[in-house]
């Protein structure tokens, strides 16, 4: 899976939300170690301290913790990451349906749309 | 509140008629990647000749580590210069025992370890090396140095994408807590990401000096696009 | 870090001035062979001559190449491109410039020992026995004297600072070349070549204003002390040129100095 970052946005909350991302998608199981803050900053290119923070942050919602000398785990808890997956969802939708707005479609029209492109596909 | 890794107090240089630097001001802690962003002429290629020590600045104060630029500081700094900087008839293996022999930080087996991984043998002749290779191999040995501060002058300028995202690995790669990579660039786009804060300097003064995310969050723009606004012409 | 140094240095001057200085040997042991098969005919006349000829011009050019070599790599290590990685090191510039002066001349001396070898197969045989009890002779004759013991020591120190000048000479010409933007090797040149007038004419003045005043009878005094005390005398100018011409390194040496030290300025 790789790691999208958009540019406009800060680095440290999309990190965040990707590894929650990683986390309901199952690529980071529950009670499993995590990648090391360097590898994490390798494979998303970005600077190690970035990824630190965001892991310090991720600590903070218990959706990870750290054990001194093993490194980073996941919570058995998966709650928050959820949560976290539930509102990059959200946002994802308000920004579709928002570009659709741009487009000329409102909600309803968006809704169909959506609908008979679905139907199309499974042809 | 720590001590500070690198610090410049109104730093001031003139070239016969030309103020290249004027009353340059910031400080740097370690630990840190920072991007020195400014157009050509903006007084980057002077303030990264005096910190190494290779131009003396007509007033201000200049400490790296403490220290004013001089032997000592040389000990500490590990420079990757713009230019081809190497003697070309030596060795790989030449070169990388003339490090050893000048630096006590230099780390002989990484420099190896990151030739092999290149395929650059070491008994290759320098001015055999594509440009790109010669590139590389300044890069390896300016990052096998366990420097205090390293400052990289244009990492990635007239290098392949690929070899970009060689440098910024390698860059990530080999991130100190107790050190800090000065990166100057106008290739702002390709290394944003990889930057904790970025400084702007314009016509020798610095005109912003802030954390990628602080920018982002601000302005809610990439760096990169923020530069392009900056210094629109 | 000086020993660093050295070490560095002596192997780049090898590169060039090792084959060099063999090939001179060679070519003496060449000749020397040549000459043992001596005869009539036209045929070893050419031989033998062109042999000889090319000793000599292999000599000679052995003494340039030595003094261009180290001139050409003063300028391209430490003011051009390599020049970022040497003065990047942690080396001062008066460590620099003193490992660059010692090199230079301990090559010059290596061709003078060299040429002194060539020679001598060279000339081996009966001849250069014949030489050798001359020159015996000679300096028996030369060193009776106590004072001989001090003028060889004034002369050899003179010769050895007399070196070091010329060496230092055109590192002050490269270093102010390099003050300039443009042009640095020719500004280099003519720096040398502004210095070689000025003293050209000071040397003039000079000859001109003791003429003048020796004809006034003004340097009467000198003139008597000349004669009371020939030895005296030559001691003193002896060691007058040595202090001279140090100085005058000395104030070359700064030149460089300052120059690395403040206004280098690599492209």
């Amino acid at each position: 899976m790789e790691w999208t970052l958009d540019k406009s946005r800060p680095i440290c909350p999309q990190i965040c939300e990707q590894v929650c991302l990683r986390i309901v998608l199952g690529e980071f199981q529950a009670g499993e170690r995590l990648l090391s803050v360097r590898d994490v900053a390798l494979a998303a290119g970005v600077n190690p301290n970035t990824v630190q923070k965001s892991f310090d942050i991720l600590e903070e919602k218990g959706i990870l913790y750290s054990q001194r000398g093993s490194g980073w785990f996941v919570s058995e808890d998966v709650a928050s990451a959820r949560e976290m997956y539930s509102e990059i969802l959200n946002e994802k939708t308000a920004e579709y349906f928002s570009a659709m707005r741009a487009l000329g479609m409102d909600h309803e029209q968006t809704k169909k749309y959506v609908s008979e492109w679905i139907a199309q596909k499974e042809d | 509140m720590s001590e500070k890794l690198l610090c410049l107090e109104n730093v001031v240089k003139r070239y016969s008629n030309v103020l290249a630097l004027n009353n340059a001001t910031f400080s740097l802690d370690s630990g840190k990647i920072v991007g020195l962003l400014g157009p050509n002429g903006s007084g980057k290629t002077t303030l990264i000749k005096i910190l190494n020590g290779l131009l003396t600045a007509d007033s201000g104060k200049v400490e790296i580590n403490g220290l004013a630029p001089g032997v000592e500081t040389k000990k500490i700094v590990a420079y990757l210069p713009d230019n081809n900087y190497l003697n070309s008839y030596m060795t790989v293996r030449q070169i990388v025992n003339f490090f050893k022999d000048f630096y006590d930080d230099f780390r002989e087996n990484l420099a190896y370890e990151m030739l092999e991984k290149l395929g650059i043998s070491p008994d290759t002749k320098l001015k055999t090396l594509s440009k790109g290779n010669k590139e590389k191999v300044c890069l390896i040995l300016t990052m096998s140095r366990n420097a205090k501060l390293y400052v990289l002058d244009e990492p990635i300028a007239g290098v392949d994408p690929a070899a970009r995202d060689y440098v910024i690995r390698t860059i990530i790669n080999n991130y100190n807590p107790e050190a800090t990579v000065l990166i100057s660039t106008h290739l702002i786009s390709d290394i944003e990401q990889v930057l904790d804060e970025v400084i702007f300097i314009r016509d020798g003064s610095v005109v912003l000096h802030k954390s990628i995310d602080e920018i982002r969050e601000e302005h809610a723009k990439s760096v990169d696009e923020l530069f392009r606004e900056v210094f629109r012409w | 870090m000086v020993k660093k140094l050295f070490k560095h240095e002596i192997v780049s001057y090898l590169r060039t001035l090792l084959p060099v200085n063999l090939i001179v040997l060679a070519i003496a042991i060449m000749t020397r062979v040549v000459l043992f098969f001596e005869n009539d005919s036209i045929i070893y006349g050419l031989v033998a001559g062109s042999s000889i000829v090319m000793l000599f011009v292999g000599i000679i050019a052995c003494i340039y190449m030595t003094f261009i070599v180290s001139i050409v790599r003063f300028y391209k290590n430490l003011f051009t491109a390599e020049g970022y990685l040497m003065f990047t090191l942690p080396v001062t510039p008066t460590q620099h410039i003193f490992v660059k002066l010692l090199t230079a001349m301990l090559f010059e001396v290596i061709a003078i020992v060299n040429i002194i070898l060539s020679m001598t197969i060279f000339i081996s045989g009966e001849l250069f026995v014949e030489i050798l009890k001359a020159l015996g002779y000679l300096l028996k004759d030369l060193f009776s004297s106590p004072h001989a013991v001090f003028y060889f020591i004034e002369v050899l120190i003179g010769i050895l600072i007399a070196g070091a000048y010329a060496y230092l000479l055109w590192y002050a010409c490269i270093s102010l070349g390099q003050r300039s933007r443009k042009n640095r090797i020719f500004m280099a040149v003519l720096a040398y070549f502004a210095y070689y007038m000025i003293t050209q004419i000071v040397a003039t003045v000079f000859m001109i204003v003791v003429m003048i005043l020796g004809s006034a009878g003004v340097l009467e005094n000198f003139a008597n002390f000349f004669v009371l005390h020939p030895y005296a005398s030559v001691h003193i100018l002896l060691i007058a040129y040595d202090l001279f011409m140090a100085a005058l390194g000395t104030l070359f040496f700064f030149i460089v100095r300052n120059t690395m030290k403040n206004k280098l300025n690599l492209e």
